[in-house]
């Protein structure tokens, strides 16, 4: 018979106590601890937003235009692939015109998926500085909500900026970014 | 609806149906129970991950959560046993002394072949007379005390 035998006798010698590692399992579940720890500490952020679609996920940027106001409101901390939306209002009571004319930069558009623009808009183009939407705007006393639903297509920072016209006053520009996580 | 809060949710809903479900009903999965298990996996994905986000950051933050919660009732449960009982249950006895207790075999749905099944495995018995107490355990499995020969 090939390879080598040990008699039973000296087999049965072995006993449970051979395999005990009472130190090793003293390390062991120190470290279980501190994972425990690290566990406990991750969904406490996950619930505040620190990964996204949270309480602190979420940045307003405004500005004065005008006699109103425009204001971005924009995910900080977004995650890969996953479906976040731009938030931008216009306030523009003093407003001549009636066109809302609001232009996404070529640099966010390669890096995000655009889904959706809520209300649609009454024309899309695509030029040097971005996707451009146009909508026809009846009364500027009230805010305009435009709501643009994406996804990002890439990870890290990412960023770009929105281009905001209301009627036929100058253009606001507002620069983002966030940071996607994979 | 936050991830760690959709999963906390479908948690403590998957955990009070399988209470209600009953000790055996997944102790010993039948072709069909397996079968049962992956269509309501596949259900559950769908309401844990939501509006369609596969990130692996979603992924990760779901598994920590569901292990965290399991970490921290186990943590509770060791503290106060009152929360053990409400948790996991208590073993019920089956037979005891000799004697099938009827009451406690039907509202678990246990019936004498699955003692005999469970005696024949554990301890290698024929017949219900060779058992002294049968227990239905928290996990769902039968365990056996057989009657002690006395001329052994």
């Amino acid at each position: 018979m090939s390879g080598s035998t040990v008699p039973i006798k000296q087999a049965s010698q072995k006993s449970f106590k051979d395999e005990l590692h009472p130190t090793f399992e003293r390390r062991k579940w120190a470290v279980d601890r501190v994972i425990w720890a690290l566990m406990f500490a991750t969904v406490v952020a996950a619930l505040l937003g620190v990964f996204g679609s949270g309480l602190f996920s979420r940045e307003t940027i405004e500005r004065a235009h005008g006699g109103g106001t425009i204001e971005l409101e924009h995910p900080r901390l977004a995650r890969f692939h996953s479906p976040e939306d731009l938030r931008l209002t216009v306030h523009a009571p003093d407003a001549t015109g009636d066109t809302l004319r609001v232009a996404l930069s070529s640099e966010f558009t390669s890096q995000a998926q655009v889904r959706r623009i809520n209300p649609e808009p009454d024309a899309v183009s695509v030029g040097p500085e971005g996707t451009v939407a146009e909508w026809q705007v009846r009364d500027w006393s009230q805010p305009v909500v435009v709501d643009v639903q994406y996804e990002p297509d890439d990870w890290g920072r990412i960023g770009g900026s929105i281009e905001v016209q209301a009627g036929e006053g100058e253009a606001e520009t507002i620069d983002f970014s966030e940071i996607v996580f994979p | 609806m936050s991830l760690v809060i959709r999963a906390a949710l479908i948690y403590f809903i998957l955990m009070v149906l399988m209470r209600a479900a009953g000790k055996r009903q997944f102790s010993e999965l039948t072709a069909f129970d397996a079968i049962l298990l992956l269509i309501i996996s596949e259900a559950v994905q769908q309401a844990l991950l939501g509006r369609d986000d596969f990130s692996l950051t979603a992924g990760i933050i779901l598994v920590v959560t569901l292990i965290s919660i399991d970490i921290a009732l186990s943590l509770v449960k060791q503290w106060w046993p009152k929360a053990d009982l409400v948790l996991e249950g208590a073993p019920v006895v089956l037979l005891d002394n000799g004697q099938l207790v009827k009451e406690h075999m039907s509202r678990e749905r246990v019936d004498e072949a699955d003692i005999l099944e469970s005696a024949r495995r554990a301890c290698g018995l024929e017949r219900l007379d060779q058992i002294r107490y049968a227990i239905l355990e928290k996990t769902g499995t039968i365990s056996i005390i057989p009657v002690q020969n006395p001329n052994a």
